[in-house]
């Protein structure tokens, strides 16, 4: 790799010459495997090889920046070129900015792996694939089923005209499975998902037989709900969905690009109660193996475990170093991007509520007519209004403190600031699932988790 | 190297590993945008340009009744051949696929018009980030409650080619210019989003200064806060609304892959009415100045007209080769592929027609109803059933014919199924998100919580 870091020195030097105040250019090669397996069919095996460069490039407070997968000196001049280019013009009217200070590192980051990716054979990847697969349906005769597996090992190296220099290796594996349930004309579809960081020995933790039976079973169950109701109801959700609210609720509403530009609504809040007591949440990029691990940000930004609320209180905001320079906040390492395509922007990274003491039991026992809604189906967000909503996969009717009758179909929604002042309760469990998080165009691997929370008067979109 | 030198290199490489039949798809993509934004309470002035240069490969590898595909950014021989020997091998190790029976044969593609324009390939970047700021500075003079608005443009050029071993051979170059612009204010303590965003294959055609003009006045009316009672109302989606529910409710429900698997609300029910008979949706890969039109599809498959609903009844799904050979069929041309994922089905230019009328009298007409302008949610759509729940927002009442302010914390559940039926008319503000192209949709009877 000696080589390629000389390349990428050598184009940070160049575009330091050209006037860069700041300049960075990221270097990434990764091998991916992709298989998807449907109703035990193999229907795709996709093994892949990409690399690239990205060059970042600012000039009086504008950015610019570049991207290519040809990795020679006339390539990179021409992006750095570009860059630079863009950054010139795009800096007429802006004013200076200072990134705020980081240190400067030299590093070599390798995660451990006991069996590299690259050395398991794709058809044993395939064999994992399909146990799971066809574990999920053994359960019925009326289960189809599609699993996804993806896998990527990475080479990524950072240089900035800071002097910060870095090699890094990560590896990744992720499971996915969708299981449909059919029976006389109806059909209900449950999901699971799993990722770990490391080679391919994770898999033996990932538990996917089981969790492929648990979704078959759960699809199955799904046939005999009922849609759910609408309108404003006590809702308990599990740590599958507060994970969600974590994520959706307010983890967008506290990455500072957002705070900086305007379009976050816990603009100016820092310090205020925005939650009950009972909301705790941390943003922990260090927890070993978890998907939204990282050592270092696309920065160069070593990552970090940050409280963004505790007990209700607005404590913190997620940072880059542009964002942190400006509003005179840490860098927290925030700093992530897809890959070499995409320039750094502000992202989660491990994002949850902490635990409470209460007891499922407890959590419920006081509701006379509310909902119990287990499992996420994804979420969005609209940091500038405040507005959130987040689909649950499967939910009961909660009825004088037991919990009852099966729902299906629905989704919640609810104001950021008004939601986590109706949390009045908090378990002392705790689940953790990983997403694929998209903002601007970029996906990035996170996980969201939390205990099962009470929240009161949430809106719950049903047709019932 | 040339892609079209690219694609044949690697069928040619694949056929002497060995492989039955092989495909190649390459695509070089570059792309310039620009991003400006100011932000009037900090004073905070976001300027970002960047440029992007794309490319990729991908091969399809068939042995007997197998595929596999492999793909790499690295467009040199050695590479191209490491990622067909990878393909080729993995095909003679997968297990057979009985309803494979050949890739597409050679057909002449279609004749398109108005897919690029070479000026997109050199925007005048310093012009565009002068009208970008110009733009910005006259959305604050409209409006003292505006406190951030964003002006976005981009420029993609890309150029496909395909080849396969049957003779397939086909390549072109494609363009897209698109812009938008985003205020963000508050007034009263009531916070307020405007956004208009417009895409054309033809640079001179994208116009800022509409996407303000429309953004202001969605941000104004949205600094009232109109208040309705939940229940069956009439509601119109606009287009961006529409094309983000129906990529999920209703596109893949017509994917003839999901509805040969049972995936699908709409399986079996060819000839059937499944809609309002007002309702005709036609999906057309040959478009004049479609953002999804082409000379064929990612396969190679001639682009063509493809009837989905006429008057209320369902004609047609869409199909890629390898499904449309398991009815025995021809392919729809609806093949879709990026370099780095096998084949999917896709739609490309969708069109909805129907009862047309002017925007204002569709609203007028309405005693009491909901415009939704975006929706969030329509992911978690349950796509076997069409079953959606959504929050409509940012969405505004409708009270006796007006608009009357924006509308909090709007939900709307049903099925996509339901929807169909309850078609009632359409403006006539046509426009192409995606891959729809459709104006405003006016509904009767759809069910909100509010």
């Amino acid at each position: 790799m000696t080589q390629i870091t000389d390349l990428i020195l050598w184009i940070v030097n160049k575009g330091s010459e050209l006037g860069g105040d700041y300049v960075e250019a990221r270097y990434q090669k990764f091998h991916s495997t992709s298989i998807e397996i449907r109703d035990g069919k193999v229907v795709s095996a996709t093994p892949g090889i990409e690399q690239g460069v990205a060059i970042r490039v600012l000039f009086n407070g504008a950015w610019g920046f570049s991207t290519t997968n040809n990795i020679d000196k006339r390539s990179l001049e021409n992006a750095l070129n570009i860059a630079t280019k863009m950054a010139k013009q795009a800096s007429k009217d802006s004013e200076k900015t200072t990134l705020a200070p980081s240190n400067v590192v030299i590093d070599e980051v390798k995660i451990p792996v006991k069996e590299p990716l690259e050395e398991v054979s794709i058809e044993e990847k395939i064999k994992f694939l399909s146990k799971a697969d066809e574990a999920a349906r053994k359960v019925s005769p009326n289960i189809k089923t599609t699993s996804n597996y993806d896998d990527r090992t990475e080479i990524k190296i950072i240089c900035t005209s800071d002097g910060t220099q870095m090699e890094l290796r990560n590896s990744w594996v992720y499971w996915g499975m969708w299981a449909y349930a059919r029976e006389a004309g109806l059909i209900q579809s449950y999901r699971d998902r799993y990722a770990m960081l490391g080679g391919f020995e994770v898999t033996e933790k990932m538990n996917v037989e089981e969790r492929s039976m648990e979704a078959a079973k759960k699809a199955m169950e799904l046939l005999k709900a009922k849609p759910a109701p609408g309108g404003k109801f006590t809702v308990v959700i599990d740590g599958a969905l507060s994970g969600l609210m974590a994520h959706e609720a307010i983890g967008h509403a506290s990455e500072a690009d957002g705070v900086l530009r305007g379009t976050s609504i816990l603009r100016g809040k820092l310090g205020e109660r925005i939650g009950s007591e009972h909301v705790t949440l941390i943003d922990d990029a260090t927890i070993p193996e978890r998907f939204g691990t990282d050592v270092y940000d696309d920065e160069g930004i070593k990552t970090q475990r940050k409280v963004i609320i505790q007990k209700g209180v607005l404590k913190g905001y997620l940072t880059n170093r542009e964002a942190a320079g400006k509003m005179n906040l840490p860098v927290t390492g925030n700093a992530r991007a897809q890959d070499y395509r995409f320039p750094p922007i502000v992202r989660m990274t491990n994002t949850f509520f902490q635990p409470g003491d209460m007891s499922f039991e407890e959590l419920i026992e006081e509701i006379n007519y509310g909902i119990y809604a287990k499992g996420g189906r994804g979420g969005q967000v609209s940091p500038a209004e405040g507005i959130f909503q987040f689909g649950a996969q499967e939910a009961y009717l909660i009825v004088k403190g037991e919990v009852g009758e099966r729902l299906r179909d629905f989704s919640m929604s609810g104001f950021i600031l008004e939601t986590l002042k109706n949390v009045t309760g908090v378990a002392k469990d705790f689940d953790i699932y990983p997403s694929f998080c998209g903002k601007m165009g970029q996906s990035m691997r996170t996980t969201c988790g939390g205990p099962h929370m009470r929240i009161e008067n949430m809106m719950v979109g049903g047709r019932a | 190297m040339e892609l079209i030198e690219a694609v044949k290199l690697a069928v040619e490489k694949a056929l002497k590993y060995g492989a039955s039949q092989a495909e190649a798809y390459t695509t070089r993509s570059s792309r310039m945008s620009i991003m400006v934004s100011n932000d009037k309470v900090s004073g905070v002035k976001t300027r970002v340009g960047s440029g992007e240069g794309v490319e990729g490969i991908s091969v399809r590898a068939v042995f007997g009744k197998s595929i596999a595909y492999s793909h790499t950014t690295i467009l040199d021989e050695a590479n191209i051949e490491e990622a067909v020997k990878t393909a080729v091998k993995l095909a003679k190790i997968k297990e057979p696929d009985p309803d494979f029976k050949t890739l597409p044969q050679p057909r002449k593609p279609s004749t398109v018009e108005g897919i690029y324009d070479p000026t997109v390939e050199n925007p005048p970047i310093d012009d565009i980030f002068d009208e970008a700021r110009r733009i910005i500075g006259e959305g604050f003079e409209k409006d003292p409650n505006f406190n951030t608005i964003s002006a976005n443009f981009n420029f993609t050029v890309m150029e496909k080619a395909i080849f396969n071993s049957l003779g397939v051979e086909v390549n072109w170059k494609e363009s897209i210019a698109s812009t938008g612009v985003s205020i963000l204010g508050e007034k009263n303590g009531i916070r307020s989003v405007g956004w208009e965003g417009e895409a054309y294959r033809q640079l001179n055609k994208i116009d800022a200064k509409r996407c303000l003009d429309k953004a202001i006045e969605k941000a104004k009316l949205g600094f009232k806060v109109a208040k309705i009672e939940p229940g069956e109302k009439t509601v119109i989606f606009d287009p961006d609304a529409l094309e983000s529910l129906m990529e999920y409710a209703f596109i893949r429900a017509i994917n003839a892959y999901n509805v040969q698997e049972g995936k699908s609300y709409l399986t079996g029910k060819i000839g059937e009415k499944v809609a309002s008979e007002k309702l005709t949706i036609i999906d057309d890969g040959t478009t004049p100045n479609g953002l999804r039109t082409a000379p064929t599809d990612a396969e190679g498959v001639p682009s063509q007209r493809n009837l989905i609903i006429e008057n209320g009844i369902l004609r047609g799904y869409i199909y890629d080769s390898y499904t449309a050979h398991r009815e025995g069929r021809e392919s729809t041309g609806n093949a879709f592929r990026q370099f780095r994922t096998p084949i999917s089905i896709a739609p490309r230019n969708m069109i909805i027609t129907g009862e047309e009328m002017k925007l204002e009298e569709l609203i007028s007409e309405i005693k009491e109803g909901v415009l939704i302008i975006g929706v969030m949610g329509a992911h978690s759509t349950n796509i076997a059933t069409g079953a959606f729940s959504i929050t409509a927002n940012p969405s505004y009442a409708i009270i006796r014919g007006e608009l009357t302010g924006q509308l909090r914390g709007c939900m709307v559940a049903g099925t996509f199924k339901e929807i169909l039926e309850k078609y009632a008319a359409q403006g006539d503000d046509v426009k192409q998100r995606g891959a729809l192209i459709a104006p405003s949709v006016k509904f009767e009877g759809i069910r909100i919580t509010i």
